[in-house]
């Protein structure tokens, strides 16, 4: 029993339970990108006992990351560490139990598949629109839910997506690839939109792999203005669409 | 009928719900009522040649409109509308 000790409290949840432990440590989970939102996302799935994390990221801690990337900190930044070898070394000091696996690269239409194949769930700790048609792609074909994150300025947006149940993201944003979007760069952000939208995204990875009931919901928060917008999606899927209907896989390319 | 409104639309429109009296029953028609009630709200979602801007979506009952009649989707006062942008970055 000494391997869930650590775990007493979230065990006591009764939602979870030592039952719902046990999933969690026979769980595996994918992050894609490990700036802000994965560094959130991680640090609640490694701190829960998820039993296997594969981080994926291919950027370098820089001095600007530390305002709200929280598992990097200025010796990361000095050395210019690869995110992931920064965020493993922090991760496992958090908890050595459970196995987090670093692999330096961006996921792109080659490696897309393999690296999320034999998951459980995919979060999306990414900064842009075309990575994220990917995970959908890869997640429709590969029946592994996902969860939806994007953080701007004061303000985040998430929902979980769940193939066969729910609608997919193109269901959701059909044309975003060519579009602009606003990002940390252009809009800049603060730090505590960034720990709010990665704990929602781990909280439905905990949901989702502890077999509860996961949101319906597209979930948007505003913190600055203090306003959050709630619409239902549970009707939105398109009948016609090209990647959760027709399996059509332009972005993998298959 | 209620429309629910986020981010830069939010700012404009001074909160996340918002109450328009269309004059006909069409997206459009509710579109039109909200920009004359907000008049900025026309350079936010609509290009010149009068269609929604690429990064503006929305939504009935939940379904983006793309999937249905785009601008010309009928729409009852029960029907939930909602207007936004989605975030992007990371």
């Amino acid at each position: 029993m000494k391997k869930f000790a650590r775990y007493e409290k979230q065990i006591l949840f009764k939602p979870i339970g030592l039952e719902g432990q046990k999933r969690l440590l026979k769980s595996r989970a994918a992050i894609v990108g490990m700036g802000a939102l994965g560094t959130s996302i991680a640090n609640h799935l490694v701190r829960s006992g998820i039993g296997y994390i594969r981080i994926i990221d291919h950027d370098y801690v820089e001095l600007t990351n530390l305002q709200r990337q929280l598992l990097y900190d200025e010796e990361d930044a000095e050395g210019r560490l690869p995110k992931v070898f920064a965020a493993e070394r922090k991760l496992s000091k958090i908890n050595s139990t459970v196995k987090v696996e670093p692999v330096f690269t961006d996921l792109n239409r080659e490696n897309a598949e393999e690296l999320l194949a034999g998951f459980d769930v995919i979060l999306d700790g990414t900064d842009n629109f075309p990575t994220r048609y990917l995970i959908n792609e890869a997640s429709i074909k590969l029946g592994i839910p996902w969860i939806y994150g994007g953080v701007v300025s004061a303000r985040g947006i998430t929902a979980v997506i769940i193939p066969g149940k729910t609608p997919c993201l193109r269901c959701l944003f059909p044309d975003m690839n060519n579009v602009p979007t606003e990002t940390a760069d252009t809009a800049g952000i603060v730090s505590p939109i960034t720990a709010i939208i990665g704990s929602l995204e781990a909280t439905g990875a905990l949901k989702l792999l502890t077999g509860a009931e996961v949101s319906p919901y597209l979930e948007q928060v505003d913190i600055w203005s203090d306003s959050f917008m709630q619409m239902d999606i549970s009707k939105g899927k398109n009948p016609d669409c090209p990647v959760c209907v027709h399996h059509q896989f332009e972005f993998l390319g298959s | 009928m209620k429309v629910k409104v986020f981010a830069s639309l939010r700012e404009i429109c001074g909160g996340v719900a918002v109450h328009v009296d269309p004059d006909g029953n069409k997206i459009r028609d509710v579109l039109h009522k909200m920009i004359e009630m907000f008049p900025a709200l026309e350079e936010e979602i609509l290009t010149e040649d009068r269609k929604l801007k690429p990064f503006v979506h929305v939504y009935v009952n939940g379904k983006n409109i793309i999937h249905l009649e785009n601008l010309d989707t009928e729409v009852k006062k029960s029907d939930e509308l909602a207007l936004f942008p989605p975030a992007a970055g990371g």
